[in-house]
Order: C-alpha cells, then structure tokens, then sequence
C-alpha cells in the first residue's frame, strides 16, 4: 500500500478535479473566454473533498479543521477570481495602458457583486464575500455559543418583517388575567425586532468595508506596477488582499460611526436576552422554583459575608501577633487557608468553540 | 507595466502543492494529540478558592537574587503563556537569570465568583498571596511583575500597598485608556456594561475571544490558517501553532462584578490617570507609588497601544523610572526568540542593580 492510500485525508480524485479544471481553464485561455469556465471550480471541489473525508477527522479536532478549510476556500475563491483576471489581461498583453482599465472594470465588478450580496443578510464564508465577512461570521458564532438554541435563530428574520409583526402585536393591548405575560412577550418580540435592526446595520456597514478593502487593494496594485515590482504567486496576491482588508477594517473600526454600530448591536443582544431570562424566572417563581434573581441574592450576601469573615480574620491575627509580640512571645507564622481550590481539569476544559451548554463536565483536579 | 507575472503553469503548481501540503497537513493535526503547556517544575504553595500560587523550581546553581517576583497575570486567557514550552518561556528565562519566581494563577471563575470585585482581587488575592511569599521569606517587601490587566492590577496595588512592595515591574499593562488607537476601549465606549453584567453574570471566554480576534480579522482568523498549512510538514512547527491556538481560546469567564468596574472605571471613565479608581474604600492615585518601576511595552501591540503604557511616566511618583521597548507585540514578548534573549535578561540586571 502506497502513502497516499495510507492517508485518511489523501483524496487523489481531489486532485484530478482541479487538474482537470485547470486544463480546461488553459485550454480555454486559448480558445474562448474565460467567463465559460465555472466560477470557484477549485472552492467547490475542496467542498466536496473535505465532505468527503471529514469523517476521519478527530471529533473534538472538527471545528478547528473545517475552519482551515474555509480558508483555503477563501484563499482558492480568490484564486479563482485573479486567474480569470489573468486570462482577461493575457489577451491584452503588450498594452501597458489596457490592462489598468481592465483592472478598472474587474474590480467595478467586484465592488457590484459585494454591494449585491449586502443587500440583503449574507450568508458568511461564501467565496469572496466570505473573506469580508469573517468578522460578521465570528459574531454569530459567539452569540450561538451563548445562546441555548443552537444558531444564532434571529439570522434568517428581516427586521422589517419582524417589525411589522411586533407592530400588529403590539398594538393589542393585554388583557384578563394573563395581561402582564402578554406585555412581557410583546416586549422580548419588540426587544427580537430590535436586535434584528442592529444587527442588519452592522452586516451592511460591513459591505462597505469590502469596497473600501477593494479600493485600497486596486490602488495597491497600481502601486506596485508602478513602482517596477512583481506580484509572482497567488499566494502573495491573497497576502495583499489580507493587508488590504485589514487596512479598510482598521480605517472603519476607529470611527465614531463604528463605535455606535458596536454599542447598539451588543446592548441590542443583551437586553433581548435580559427581558427573556426576566421571563424564565417569572416562570420558575410561578411554579415554586429557585431563579437566577434568588441564586444572585443568595450569591451577592454570602460573598459579602466572605468579606467579612476575611477581615474579621485578618483582624485577629494580628491582633494575636500584637499580644504574642506584647507578651515576648516570638510571633508564630500564620499558616494561610489552604484551601483546596475547585478547579476545571485541563481535560475538563473544552475548546472555546465548543457550546456552552455543553461547558458543564467539571473536575476537581488541580491545575499545575 | 502589469504586475502579475504569474504564469499559468506556476498557478497550477502552486495550487497543488497548496492542496498536497493540506491533504498532508490534516493527518499532521490529527495525529498531534494531547498538546501539553507549562513546562516548569512548580509547587503549589497557597490556595484559596480558585487561585493558586505557585513557586517555579530554580533551573540553575546560581545564587539567587534574594527578593523574589510575583508574576501577576491578567483576568484574561491563562498565565501558562509565560511558560508555553521549552526555550520558549519568560519563567524560565527570569530563574536563569537567578530570580526566584512565584505566580497567581486565577483559574477559571464559575457562577458562584459572579460577585468577585476588583477588591476582592487586588485587596485580598493579590495581597493575601504578597503576604504569603512575605511570610515564606521573612521579607517586609517583595518585587511585582504584572502583566497586561495584571500590571495594571499591580499598580492599584503598589499604590495602596507600597511597603509591601519592594520594585515593581510592569508588562504590556494599559495606563492611560483613552490613547489614540486603543481599538477595545473605542468599541466598549459605547457599550451598556451594567446591563450586560445585569444579563450575563459572568462575562463569557467566548465573548472576549471574539473581541479579541476582531482587532485583526482577516489576519487571526484567516491569513493565520493559510500560514499554518504551510508549516504542517512539520510536526513540531504543527504543535507550537496548536500550542499558541489553545492558549489563544483557552479564555476563562470574567468574574462579573469585576468585569463591570474594570470596563467601567478604567476602559470607559479612564480613572487610573484621573485618580477616581477606588479599591475597597481608598482612591488609586499613581503619584503614591515610588518604588523603582521598570515598565515594559510592545512597540507592536495591538491589545495595549504603546502610547498607553508609555503613560505611566507621567503619572507615576517615584523617582526611579525605566522604560523598555521591546521591538515585537503582545505576545510575541511572551514566547519569542528575540524576547527569550531580552526580557527576562533585562528584568534580572534591572533588579539585581536594586538589590
């Protein structure tokens, strides 16, 4: 048995796809125009390999791999879109003027395709528009990882359709005896509708930061052409676009206008999940059972009684050592509290990624 | 002159190596198993509720500078990033340069911590575990190293506590909250923290570590990806990066109360150089502290602006004030060569000279 069978994530079909794709692409390149040739061949055929043989791969270890391979997903959709660019300037060679219009309209298009997708919700991790969205697409992961639903269940709602519903429903006033439930749900509907809100005009600012990292990356381009210098690999081109991005986040993220898109989306989250905790310890106290209001009291008097018992504590030592020192008793040392401490294990602890409804398997191993 | 001099066959070939070094580097990961952190022999020698502290066990024969270092960590990730691995650690480094060495490690709170305060952590923890090594050495004072949050822990509690404190160090600590381009405390500016709290209790590991990779995206999550297969033919070069990758997410919850005050006090109403933070009943005025104090920055950083510990100059009291630049970021001065062959070394000779 050779190596590459040996290997759980060896796929030489894999392989074969993409060099049969690029022989079409080359072959193509010679004979028609590459917009014939399906867009993002190597992202789809990295999709279907990873389908493939992520059954082999490690449990605890899936999260981490599939988020490799939503990079080099990204890395090939950007591949992809600079090889036709390729194509289109191999055809225009010797002309040194053509080629900065061709660049024009290549990203002209870019820039259409991402104000398109932001239209609307876009799902993250697709391609190109993928890329600018990662920041969007880590948001949603850690609201699901505090949620106790899985996803983040607001994602596919349109604040406008959310709206509009809140707005029949509130617009009923509560009556009879359930009339304080009714108004506490209109208020988390109402609360939903404005998390949606926020989060809409986050996800389209981000838009913005897309043409803006466009932007940054044609005039780079330009730059380096004009300074006699070489872009030699994909690999460097995907480099630049990541210095680009990052320049066009940093320029937005420092705004005024930033800073009140993070403020409303994060008090937006959090006082819709604050009405619906309000609601379950509603619930708990009508049926007779402890709730997160009664656990924090409990919590709050006894860590303020640990206080005490601390001072007191110290207090008494000292006092101790004073009447030893007093009395020329030589000063016994204090032992401190030991205490053993209720720690998770390092296997206990799981990956940040992982939920944390999950997060529950304690130990009482001592970390060391 | 158009700059793309990629030729279609050199594409070719680079995707496939590009697809070989993955297919590869996949069975690398999953055969890396159990990635193991913290390398130096240590003993547990106090424990009070989830804290532990602990003294490092010496590397050398050398003799030691008699006064030893507390390392006190920030709230935030976990303080095995100063030990990380062999040759790669600031512990071992501070011991070879003939340091006796303890640090807090403050394990990870759960829900009954909720109502920790920064009190609680810098008036009892942190001066519980001072008056240990104290005791332990029959000292009247000690040397602090604090790190990040943790420095700026360190120096609400040198200023309160300055006969406990013999010279303190600090790392990377933010002092003034409001430079120019501190990226967290812009986002947080605007942010309700009471009603987040009020919501949460604890603030969520997950919820920091999404802070703290939206300082740079594409870079921590995406460029860094497309780096790593690169190096997964490479077993060892595999586990540093996974290494790095579990202290990066290895975020404990924020103890709740303590999380409000910090964010409020400091982030947001910038009260560290304003004097308006008070710990238990007494106000933090930096100006009360004149122990020796060597402060420690990245020129790269990009969690703690240079410019914002650079501050601390100005609004310190003591008379003996050092400044260090080292030339890497925040993280680079834990674990890299050129911190390994710095830092430590220069934390010795600045403390053996005031001994």
């Amino acid at each position: 048995m050779d190596e590459k069978t040996t290997l759980p994530f060896w796929n030489p079909e894999w392989l074969e796809a993409q060099h049969q794709y690029w022989d079409a692409w080359a072959s193509l390149s010679q004979k028609a125009r590459a917009e014939q040739v399906p867009g993002a061949a190597w992202a789809e055929a990295l999709d279907h390999w990873w389908k493939a043989v992520a059954p082999a791969a490690p449990g605890e270890s899936y999260d981490f791999f599939t988020h490799v391979i939503d990079q080099a997903k990204a890395f090939f959709a950007i591949s992809d879109e600079f090889t036709k660019f390729l194509h289109d300037m191999a055809e225009t060679a010797g002309s040194s003027e053509y080629w900065v219009e061709q660049l024009d309209s290549r990203f002209a298009q870019m820039t259409a395709s991402i104000k398109k997708s932001h239209a609307g919700v876009s799902d993250a991790m697709r391609g190109m528009d993928g890329f600018w969205t990662l920041p969007l697409d880590t948001w949603r992961r850690t609201v699901s990882s505090m949620s106790v639903l899985p996803g983040d269940i607001l994602k596919g709602l349109k604040p406008e359709g959310v709206r509009s519903a809140a707005d029949r429903f509130l617009s009923v006033p509560g009556v009879g005896y359930t009339r304080e439930g009714q108004e506490q749900v209109q208020e988390w509907l109402r609360l939903g509708g404005e998390y949606q809100t926020a989060m809409y005009e986050y996800v389209n600012a981000f838009g913005k930061v897309g043409i803006d990292a466009l932007e940054h990356l044609k005039q780079k381009i330009v730059d380096i052409a004009e300074e006699g210098k070489d872009l030699k690999s994909l690999r460097e081109v995907y480099d630049l676009w990541v210095d680009c991005s990052e320049a066009a986040y940093a320029e937005f993220v420092l705004t005024e206008e930033y800073a009140e898109l993070y403020g409303r989306l994060v008090n937006a989250l959090m006082a819709l999940k604050h009405r619906g905790r309000s609601m379950v310890d509603e619930a708990l106290g009508g049926m007779n059972m402890p709730s997160r209001t009664d656990f924090d009291t409990v919590q709050s008097r006894q860590q303020e009684l640990r206080r005490e018992l601390k001072a007191v504590r110290a207090e008494l030592n000292a006092l101790k050592a004073e009447l030893q020192g007093s009395a020329g008793i030589t000063p016994k040392r204090r032992t401190p509290t030991r205490t053993e401490p209720v720690t998770r294990s390092r296997s206990g602890r799981k990956k940040a990624t992982v939920k944390r409804k999950r997060r529950v398997t304690k130990s009482t191993g001592r970390t060391s | 002159m158009m700059p793309f001099q990629i030729r279609p066959d050199q594409a070719l070939q680079e995707i496939q190596e590009f697809n070989t070094k993955l297919a590869h580097g996949l069975k690398t990961l999953s055969e890396i198993g159990e990635i193991d952190v913290g390398v130096t022999a240590k003993e547990g020698v106090y424990f009070e509720d989830k804290l532990a502290l602990y003294r490092f066990k010496p590397r050398t024969e050398r003799v030691c500078n008699p006064i030893p270092v507390l390392i006190v960590y920030a709230l935030v990730n976990r303080p095995y990033i100063a030990d990380l691995q062999e040759g790669r650690s600031m512990v071992q480094g501070l011991l070879d340069a003939g340091l006796d060495v303890y640090l807090i490690d403050w394990g990870y709170p759960d829900g009954a911590d909720k109502f920790l305060t920064l009190t609680d952590y810098i008036d009892g923890y942190i001066d519980r575990c001072v008056d240990v090594i104290r005791k332990r050495h029959g000292l009247e004072a000690i040397n602090l190293l604090g790190i990040c949050q943790g420095g700026t822990f360190s120096l609400c509690y040198t200023a309160l506590h300055m006969q406990k404190v013999r010279n303190l160090i600090t790392m990377v600590t933010p002092v003034d909250f409001h430079t120019p381009m501190d990226l967290l405390s812009h986002w947080v500016r605007k942010v309700d923290v009471d009603l987040m709290v009020d919501t949460m209790g604890n603030i969520p590991g997950e919820l920091l570590n999404w802070t703290f990779v939206s300082l740079k995206p594409f870079r921590l999550m995406g460029q860094k990806y497309m780096d790593l297969v690169n190096m997964l033919d490479d077993p060892e070069k595999a586990k540093n990066f996974m290494r790095m990758e579990k202290w990066i997410f290895d975020s404990p919850d924020q103890a709740g109360e303590a999380f409000r005050q910090f964010t409020k006090d400091f982030y947001q109403q910038n009260g560290l150089i304003k004097g308006t933070v008070k710990i238990g009943d007494r106000n933090v005025d930096l100006k009360d502290i004149t122990v020796p104090v060597l402060n420690i920055y990245a020129a790269a950083d990009h969690l703690v602006p240079p410019a914002s510990s650079i501050a601390l100059k100005e609004y310190v009291g003591t008379k003996d004030y050092t400044v260090l630049e080292f030339p890497g970021g925040h993280i680079g001065i834990y674990v890299s060569g050129k911190a390994q062959g710095m830092v430590p070394p220069a934390i010795g000779e600045w403390l053996d000279e005031r001994t």
